[in-house]
């Protein structure tokens, strides 16, 4: 029987009973907890690094994502991805980003779940490549990424949402090939 | 269906045209049936035919083995030299010791073989043996998902391979925990059983998936050359009589 801190099932809850409980339960949680870089590099409010994956725009933008990540639990636990990589690629992911597009554009308003769901994607793109080729979920993923841009006929927020999500997906990818270099292998057959 | 030589000729006429290619075969006996000169073989044919070959043993150290197998004539050393042959493992208490020591699960222990087979790419890979394998697992369960595990990993790396295995003597036993066989896609049994002074040999294709085979018993001797099977002579004596 998996250890319950080993199950991934438990952290896609507790994701999905946060940003519930701060879309519905917490007035303001957008202006309050959202991320951007003004409010983070220049007005010091830090703890935005850690609220915004958890803050939605509206209801849609929520259910959106809260399916998204329970499809995206079950494919994780089925190619065996482990907490670690799942909580780790989804927060690395979202940290980065939301750090450098805050640097960069400081005016932009950055929340969500989708940066961290699309790390994950890119994680299981590598993981799960037993049963599925590189060659094949990598372009088919990237290729989901940028449909959108093209049906709203490329509208900034729409474009820069994608960018976002498809930099999700590469530090997915980045993260998981890190771990599994920066882990030494446990070598009994033939031991170093 | 594509098939390979064993190595052993005998062995190729009870199966009609050999080794089904890819897949995996468990080779049961029970001690002294010539088990590990039959994978031996089975690596010495491969390394003829310029394939690279992978030896897992749990019996005994590399450089036993191969000083074990050139007394027969297969030199082992210099294929490895050349890198077209990779042993791997040792005697079973040094395995035990870095499993421990590394806190390793059996589905490290399996990429751990993938990997080595990748690395040189192999064709044929031999396990020897598969109980003793099993035996670094202390539940039942734990051993089950270890064959669970190697079984994955044969599956992905398409190569032939012959992983033996040994069974109680005096059994009609296939396998030492009861499950290994149902597992994999042959079973070759050989037999060691007494005969007036001595003790006969003989070996028989048990289960041979998406093939036909002889279903004969016939006699097998090993030689100093290694071994031959005769798959047209019965053994002398009445096997299970």
């Amino acid at each position: 029987m998996r250890k319950w801190f080993n199950n991934i099932f438990i952290y896609a809850c507790v994701i999905a009973l946060v940003s519930c409980i701060s879309f519905f339960l917490i007035s303001g949680s957008l202006s309050l907890m959202a991320f951007s870089g003004e409010m983070f590099y220049y007005s010091l409010e830090f703890w935005r690094i850690i609220t915004f994956p958890f803050i939605h725009v509206d209801i849609g933008h929520l259910l959106q994502n809260i399916a998204a990540i329970g499809v995206i639990t079950f494919l994780a636990y089925e190619v065996n991805l482990g907490a670690a990589i799942y909580l780790g690629s989804f927060f690395t992911a979202s940290l980065l980003i939301a750090l450098v597009a805050g640097a960069v554009v400081p005016a932009i308003i950055i929340a969500g779940l989708s940066m961290g769901i699309y790390a994950i994607i890119g994680a299981i793109s590598i993981k799960g490549s037993n049963f599925i080729p590189k060659k094949i979920i990598i372009p088919l993923f990237a290729a989901a990424v940028f449909i959108e841009p093209v049906v709203s006929m490329f509208e900034a927020s729409v474009v820069r949402s994608s960018a976002f999500h498809m930099i999700g997906f590469i530090l997915g990818i980045a993260f998981i090939i890190t771990v599994k270099q920066a882990v030494p292998k446990r070598r009994v057959l033939a031991p170093a | 269906m594509k098939r390979i030589k064993s190595g052993i000729n005998g062995i190729d006429i009870l199966l009609q045209g050999g080794l089904p290619e890819k897949r995996t075969v468990l080779l049961s006996g029970s001690c002294g049936t010539g088990k590990s000169i039959f994978a031996a073989h089975f690596i010495n044919q491969g390394l003829s035919m310029g394939e690279n070959c992978v030896y897992v043993t749990f019996e005994e150290s590399a450089h036993n083995l191969i000083d074990n197998l050139g007394s027969i004539g297969m030199n082992f050393e210099a294929m490895e030299k050349a890198g077209k042959l990779k042993i791997i493992g040792g005697a079973i208490g040094n395995i035990k010791f870095f499993k421990e020591k590394t806190k390793a699960s059996a589905k490290d222990m399996a990429e751990e073989i993938k990997e080595v087979v990748l690395e040189i790419k192999a064709k044929r890979i031999v396990l020897d043996s598969l109980n003793l394998f099993l035996m670094l697992f202390d539940t039942d369960t734990e051993r089950r998902h270890a064959m669970a595990e190697l079984s994955s990993v044969f599956e992905n790396i398409s190569c032939t391979t012959i992983m033996t295995c040994e069974v109680k003597e005096g059994t009609r036993d296939l396998s030492w925990y009861g499950f290994e066989e149902f597992v994999v896609d042959g079973v070759i049994s050989l037999y060691r059983v007494p005969f007036e002074n001595m003790f006969e040999r003989a070996v028989s294709v048990i289960k041979m998936r998406g093939i036909n085979h002889s279903p004969n018993i016939v006699a097998l001797q090993i030689r100093d050359d290694g071994i031959h099977v005769f798959p047209t002579k019965a053994p002398f004596h009445k096997i299970f009589g």
